[in-house]
């Protein structure tokens, strides 16, 4: 069926309409040419760029064919004798050191908890100054960026060796270096959702003659905070994977251990420690997806 | 025609819609007045289905729409073309693509992954802009344009539709008086020359007397005026109003 709807509306313009059916087609012809060869442009500098960046990168994909056997036997040699005769035995001879991995695993999450909270409010100091729509001055806003970037370019193991070598071993490293990339990250993640409000929605209370501080609190604070608590929850995830790597330099929680039994190859535990840890992450996953529901959802309804 | 029975919609303990019955013939224009919060966007968004009644019935053609499920449901919307007050266009999208939406219901749906459209579509939506002297902005993005231009670009989604109702909630209550005369002659035209009825809420009682053929009064949820627009007195607008 024709659309006898539109067809037979009267137009206030003269013309017949294929007219205008031709016309639009015509530059709509026009621009969907032009956005292909860009497209395609962009497609060929990609396949480029990859192949060459995996080229210099010693990326060889012969490597990959021959390791991946190394790579099975490796896993095959972790996997711990279960039968179900003996499940509950066999159970307790993989798991010999259950007590001592769940204390470094809380040592883990709590490490994570701190770090997540003392980036986020480093994070939450900064975001506003490092947003252009918000910083008071360019230089403010120059220092409080380039201050962010700093921060999350120098990754968590590197702090982490400098803090070891200067508070010595243990979680306090930990913490202060997750803590620090936590708010480079977090810094760049925040002011970029402030930057999404816009100066029309300010300008309500600019113009009742609201000083910066006040603009921010009022017109700005309650509309990112959604998206603010959301990025928090994903950094604590994060964090808490963290948290279990940066033990490798001395840093507290479960790396340390998870270290040790990898260079002395005792392949069982390796198996049982990252078993206690995928649960462990998967906990965290579920308390924050659940955390975030209420909290955003909540948010939503009003 | 359309026939709504008890048609009831509660948010917790408020009563929005009370047991509102009323009939709606082909080729009425019904403008829909009452306070802010009365219930009038209430009563097109459970028509639409956009809010599901907690009792009553809508019939349309003797077909019951409120049991409608799944594609039927999506089918019905797309009968009951639906105009917003904040016209509820994509602004990242081009005019076209815009108008194009209206389609959605009527295309197999793997071929509108790529936003692409057969031609006849398209052209279809053109012609729907041209009728609303649209046409030279289709290639635009829809937030470059006025609010009175992108009310128009939205009455163009509804006709090509091939809607059998169109639902106006407040189409004009955020337009300028040159826009407002604009989208409400548009929906007046669409009215008179396809038959199609239109129910259309209203803040002005002066537009509804100027466009509409009869009128409904809802007070707090409660259908209490129901006639031709002559029968609109002082007396009745009293008690519409609560004053």
């Amino acid at each position: 069926m024709m659309l006898p709807s539109v067809r037979s509306m009267t137009s206030s313009a003269a013309q017949p309409s294929g007219d205008a059916v031709a016309m639009v087609e015509a530059r709509r012809a026009e621009l969907r040419a032009a956005k292909r060869r860009q497209s395609l442009l962009l497609l060929v500098v990609l396949a480029v760029a990859v192949l060459v960046a995996g080229h210099l990168g010693e990326v060889s994909w012969q490597k990959f064919v021959d390791g991946l056997p190394r790579f099975g036997r490796y896993i095959m040699r972790t996997m711990p004798q279960l039968s179900l005769e003996s499940f509950g035995a066999d159970m307790s001879r993989w798991m010999w050191n259950f007590r001592v991995w769940v204390g470094l695993l809380v040592d883990t999450v709590l490490i994570a908890f701190v770090a997540t909270t003392l980036g986020v409010a480093g994070a939450f100091a900064l975001c506003f100054a490092a947003s252009d729509n918000l910083a008071p001055n360019s230089i403010v806003y120059h220092a409080a960026r380039r201050t962010l970037e700093v921060l999350r370019t120098v990754p968590e193991l590197v702090f982490a060796l400098l803090f070891v070598f200067a508070f010595g071993l243990g979680a306090m490293a930990g913490v202060l270096a997750i803590a620090l990339h936590t708010m480079g990250v977090l810094g760049k993640l925040f002011s970029e959702i402030n930057e999404t409000v816009s100066d029309r929605a300010l300008e309500g209370v600019v113009a009742a003659g609201a000083a910066r501080g006040q603009v921010i609190r009022y017109g700005v604070v309650p509309r990112v905070l959604p998206g603010f608590i959301s990025y928090t929850l994903l950094r604590f995830e994060i964090n808490v994977r963290s948290a279990s790597v940066i033990g490798f330099v001395g840093a507290g929680g479960i790396g340390q251990e998870l270290m040790f039994v990898i260079n002395q190859f005792i392949y069982r535990d390796i198996s049982a420690i990252l078993l206690l840890l995928i649960i462990t992450v998967a906990l965290v996953d579920i308390l924050s997806e659940w955390l975030r529901h209420r909290i955003i959802g909540g948010e939503l309804q009003r | 025609m359309l026939e709504i029975e008890g048609l009831t919609r509660k948010f917790g303990d408020t009563i929005a819609l009370d047991a509102v019955s009323l009939r709606i013939a082909p080729g009425e224009f019904v403008g829909v007045i009452g306070r802010s919060g009365a219930g009038k966007s209430t009563l097109l968004r459970l028509i639409n289905r956009l809010v599901e009644p907690s009792a009553g019935r809508i019939v349309f053609d003797g077909a019951d729409v409120t049991a409608k499920r799944g594609g039927a449901l999506r089918d019905w919307r797309r009968q009951a073309a639906m105009i917003f007050q904040q016209f509820a266009l994509v602004d990242q999208l081009s005019v076209l693509e815009n108008v194009l939406v209206g389609r959605l219901a009527l295309t197999p749906r793997w071929r509108t992954w790529t936003l692409q459209f057969k031609a006849e579509d398209r052209a279809l939506a053109i012609e729907a802009l041209d009728r609303l002297d649209m046409a030279q902005h289709a290639l635009k993005r829809a937030d470059e344009l006025s609010g009175g231009q992108q009310q128009r670009v939205a009455i163009a989604r509804a006709l090509v539709q091939e809607p059998r109702l169109i639902l106006a909630d407040e189409p004009v209550a955020s337009l300028d008086p040159r826009s407002t005369a604009a989208v409400m002659g548009a929906l007046k035209r669409i009215n008179a020359e396809d038959g199609l009825p239109v129910l259309c809420n209203l803040h002005h009682i002066d537009l509804a007397r100027d466009y509409c053929t009869r009128i409904i009064g809802v007070r707090r949820g409660q259908l209490v005026f129901d006639g031709p627009v002559e029968a609109l007195d002082d007396a009745a607008i009293r008690s519409i109003y609560d004053q």
